[in-house]
């Protein structure tokens, strides 16, 4: 029976695996096409939306990108200037800078924001000690404004471009920089000539989680009253009502969002001599002495003092205050709340991900390959835009399931989708799957395919050979991708307000709402658990890749 | 009655790997019997490994059939599973789970078996590959040799009708080689196994083998035992595989073959007109005086390999002739010697294949 190749083909992919994988991507990304959609279609052309467009649009469009484009410049400062101190220099407390300069990723920019609010109030430290000493009368210092927000930001999110930098440095062969010293630069020309344009593709991809991250922000920019896009989606959302105009502002940054990943895939493309340098030999540190020595470590102290030990310090102070009052029954009950919807959500992030990664290796296929990239968009994209995404149909599909029961039996159920945990945790796992997806990727692709074949000879089908050889392999990095997933649910805020359910909070809800109103110090408690749990995904991490580096450095 | 002789039997198998143009594996017919040891052998992208994961089951052919005991794995689109065809497997990095030991890699593919059986077969194989005391370590502790032995005992354990083994010796340094090359051959034929195996070194294939198939640009050039192959080449690629080799063109009547300086005489004739002929450097011999048969030849290097000479000479036109010669005087450059070829050793090349031009 003769058959034609295409035929052929789908009839090699058409199996249970791909089944569930078109199936997962199709689910997964299903508040994407939504906003593009409804986008295309014109969604809100109604009153509320050329009203926007007439007085706040302006407004949204310079406020976001302005706050974009300040702390790319601010994190790209305070991220290479240290990573090249630290990755290349000698000085005292060099190791110990190493790791701790990506600390302040474990402060989430809300936190960041009211605890800076706090300090740099009239009754803060600041404004007191500068009173105290006779320097100010009663000059109130306003840092609640445009630039406050961006500096602020900018003091939490250098670690993306730290982290990146560094390893960037560390990787770049040792002899490259030493030639071109021998070729006659001095140090400051091999780091603008050749350090840095060999990194640049590697800062830049830092950069834009710097952007993205910045994007998602709701809570910083709303307390400090700076109008941008993700404030305006709650406003249109909840004061306005309008969905139309609500579906509008999230394409509009979606778009955007879609642009930047292309245009950051783009300029990696093309330079892709970093990935394969290889380590030939650790660079030998320059060591530095006198001046020099106390300017670089001021380079390195000043963003980890701003970043993390100034606020976490204030924090401390607070809740030493303020625990007593906090640390209740209804406390217990919201860490159990959070504790308990971070963990659902991570093991189902977990589970689709292993999926996912699964189906895509049994039928090794460009296709294949580029849905699962699709169905990983969602870390890119604002909560805020994910929640709207989702919000839309699920309550088209409520009401609809609503007039349903009412024909059928005579009673409203209510809502079963929207505004309750079900929505929440499937905007979670829209939101966070690919942080789950990325280690288990790499394990799979450690793991090789001869130990699935090997298996499959040895008369296993698909199934069991995921349960007994797969899974037994990638079991540390499902444990990671758990946990990095977790942390940041833990985190999360903008989302967690739009879909959460009536009176249902979370820390992360919590510590903002008492924040805003005006109990900052009664929220420093939930603050800081966040933050001490997001610390320790850091710090484990961190020692990882410091053991990979002892165990390669044995080979050199 | 008749007793199953071809363990496998491919037939027609073509196999191209996306959209090229060239074929991965073309055409190929192998049969393998019970109880042999046969080796694919030819230079990397010469198709050897395909057809071995053809046979496994890890690819799928575009066309051709393959027989497993009689039962049919593929044929016309079809493609039985590959944990269906119950095949050994010895992988080129062992793939040995490293999260198992080596008693459980043992036992790995022994799943649908008692409890006890699975026990009495798993020391059975590992006393077979003696590493019986190192069935509780963890792979990962183990030397390359050893490795293998694990893997060649979890391929055997479930008695797979037959083991495939891709590159068996590559991942092994010079010293170890040798050894392992005779431990394995020993091991699968001490378990009565038929076993294929895949490699690009021709002394892998003679020390282990019973026949070889030899490949080139996915076809297979000729299958026979090693004797056949050196002594019966079918065509240049084939006669080289095996050390040096003089082709020579000549014509073929019905006394012998007519060469450009003379007449080699055979009364063995099988072919007529243009054909390219070969023979090996040691069948040719240096007479101590012309005679009827012999060819005068000019020395043009003579090297001293101890046991024999190596010298190459010049017959008229014939410029590059090797001889092997065994005499006790030294040659030099520029001697005049009278040679002979010894026609019951020619073996006429098919010249369609890798050798119209010597």
């Amino acid at each position: 029976m003769p058959q034609s190749n295409s035929f052929k083909t789908i009839k090699k992919y058409a199996n249970g695996w791909s089944a569930l994988l078109v199936v997962l991507v199709l689910l997964i990304g299903l508040p994407v096409y939504t906003i593009l959609l409804k986008f295309i279609q014109g969604g809100g052309s109604g009153e509320v939306w050329s009203h926007l467009v007439d007085t706040v649009l302006a407004d949204y469009l310079l406020n976001s990108f302005g706050i974009v484009l300040i702390t790319c410049i601010l994190t790209l400062a305070l991220g290479v200037s240290s990573a090249w101190l630290v990755s290349t220099c000698e000085f005292p407390f060099r190791k110990t800078f190493e790791w701790t300069l990506i600390l302040p990723l474990g402060i989430p920019t809300y936190i960041a924001a009211y605890t800076y609010a706090g300090i740099f109030d009239y009754t803060g430290p600041i404004q007191t000690f500068l009173r105290d000493l006779g320097l100010i009368e009663s000059t109130y210092i306003d840092i609640m404004n445009f630039w406050g927000v961006s500096v602020v930001i900018s003091l939490v999110l250098y670690p993306y471009v730290y982290v990146v930098a560094r390893s960037s440095f560390i990787n770049q062969s040792a002899t490259i920089l030493e030639s071109a010293r021998i070729l006659g630069s001095s140090s400051w020309k091999a780091f603008f000539k050749i350090a840095l344009p060999v990194s640049r593709p590697a800062i830049i991809g830092g950069l834009s989680l710097v952007v993205m991250e910045v994007l998602n922000d709701y809570g910083a920019v709303r307390y400090y009253g700076v109008s941008t896009f993700t404030t305006g989606i709650f406003r249109a959302w909840f004061s306005l009502g309008d969905t139309g105009a609500a579906i509008n502002l999230s394409g509009i940054l979606m778009l955007f969002i879609l642009v930047l990943i292309l245009a950051e895939r783009a300029q990696r493309g093309k330079m892709k001599f970093d990935e394969g340098a290889r380590i030939t030999r650790p660079l030998k540190r320059y060591k530095l002495s006198g001046v020099k020595k106390f300017l670089a470590f001021s380079v390195c102290f000043l963003p980890l003092f701003l970043g993390f030990m100034a606020p976490l310090l204030q924090l401390i102070l607070w809740a030493k205050q303020t625990v007593h009052k906090v640390l209740d029954k209804d406390f217990i009950d919201l860490m159990l709340n959070s504790f308990g919807l971070a963990l659902l959500a991570a093991a189902i992030c977990v589970v689709i991900s292993t999926l996912i990664l699964y189906a895509v290796k049994i039928n090794r296929n460009t296709l294949f390959r580029l849905l699962a990239k699709l169905a990983s968009l969602g870390y890119s994209i604002p909560g805020a835009v994910i929640a709207i995404g989702i919000m839309v149909p699920l309550l088209t599909m409520d009401k609809a399931l609503i007039s349903f029961f009412k024909e059928q039996f005579d009673h409203n159920p209510g809502l079963i989708l929207s505004g309750t945990l079900f929505s929440l945790t499937f905007a979670y796992t829209v939101r966070f799957l690919t942080v789950a997806m990325n280690p288990i990727e790499a394990a799979f692709k450690k793991a090789g395919d001869s130990l699935d074949e090997a298996s499959k000879s040895l008369g296993n089908g698909s199934i069991k050979t995921l349960w007994k050889v797969n899974l037994p392999l990638v079991k540390t990095s499902l444990f990671s991708g758990g946990l990095l997933v977790f942390v940041d649910i833990l985190k999360e805020l903008p989302l967690t307000l739009i879909l959460r359910p009536f009176n249902f909070h979370t820390l992360a809800t919590k510590a903002y709402e008492l924040a805003s109103d005006e109990l900052v110090a009664e929220s420093a408690t939930p603050s800081l658990i966040i933050i001490l749990i997001g610390i320790v995904p850091i710090i484990i991490l961190n020692k990882l890749m410091v053991k990979k580096r002892a165990d390669e450095s044995e080979y050199v | 009655m008749n007793e199953l002789k071809h363990v496998l039997e491919i037939r027609n198998l073509c196999k191209r790997y996306g959209r090229k143009s060239q074929f991965a594996v073309d055409n190929a017919d192998l049969l393998v019997e019970k109880g042999e040891m046969l080796a694919l052998i030819g230079e990397s992208g010469s198709g050897k490994t395909t057809i071995l994961r053809l046979v496994a089951g890890f690819e799928e052919a575009d066309k051709g059939t393959i027989r497993l005991n009689d039962t049919v794995v593929v044929e016309d689109g079809f493609s039985m599973k590959p944990e269906k065809r119950k095949i050994g497997m010895v992988f080129q990095d062992y793939a040995l789970f490293p999260h198992l030991s080596v008693k459980e890699n043992v036992a790995f593919g022994l799943s649908g078996w008692g409890k006890k059986e699975k026990e009495e077969r798993v020391s059975e194989v590992l006393d077979m590959v003696g590493l019986k005391s190192f069935a509780k370590r963890i792979p990962f502790n183990l030397s390359g040799g050893q490795q293998q032995r694990v893997a060649l005992a979890r391929a055997l354990a479930p008695r797979p009708s037959i083991i495939l083994l891709d590159e068996p010796f590559s991942n092994l340094d010079a010293v170890l080689k040798d050894q392992v090359r005779e431990e394995v051959r020993h091991i699968i034929k001490k378990a009565g196994a038929t076993a294929v195996f895949v490699t690009h070194d021709m002394r892998d294939a003679l020390s282990s083998a019973d026949r070889i198939a030899i490949l080139k640009d996915g076809r297979i050039q000729q299958v026979g035992t090693p004797r056949e192959l050196y002594e019966k080449p079918v065509n240049l690629y084939v006669a080289n595989f095996f050390g040096k080799v003089n082709a020579i063109n000549a014509t073929a009547t019905d006394a012998g073959y007519q060469l450009k300086k003379g007449m080699v005489k055979s009364n063995t004739m099988k072919n007529s007109g243009q054909v390219l002929i070969a023979i090996r450097p040691e069948n040719i011999h240096i007479l101590p005086q012309p005679n009827g048969e012999s060819f005068e030849a000019k020395v043009k290097l003579a090297q001293y390999f101890g046991d024999h000479q190596q010298v190459h000479v010049s017959i008229g036109e014939e410029s590059n002739l090797i001889i092997h010669a065994h005499e006790k005087v030294l040659f030099h450059q520029g001697d005049t010697i009278h040679i002979k070829f010894d026609p019951e050793k020619i073996q006429v090349l098919d010249t369609c294949w890798y050798g119209a031009q010597p």
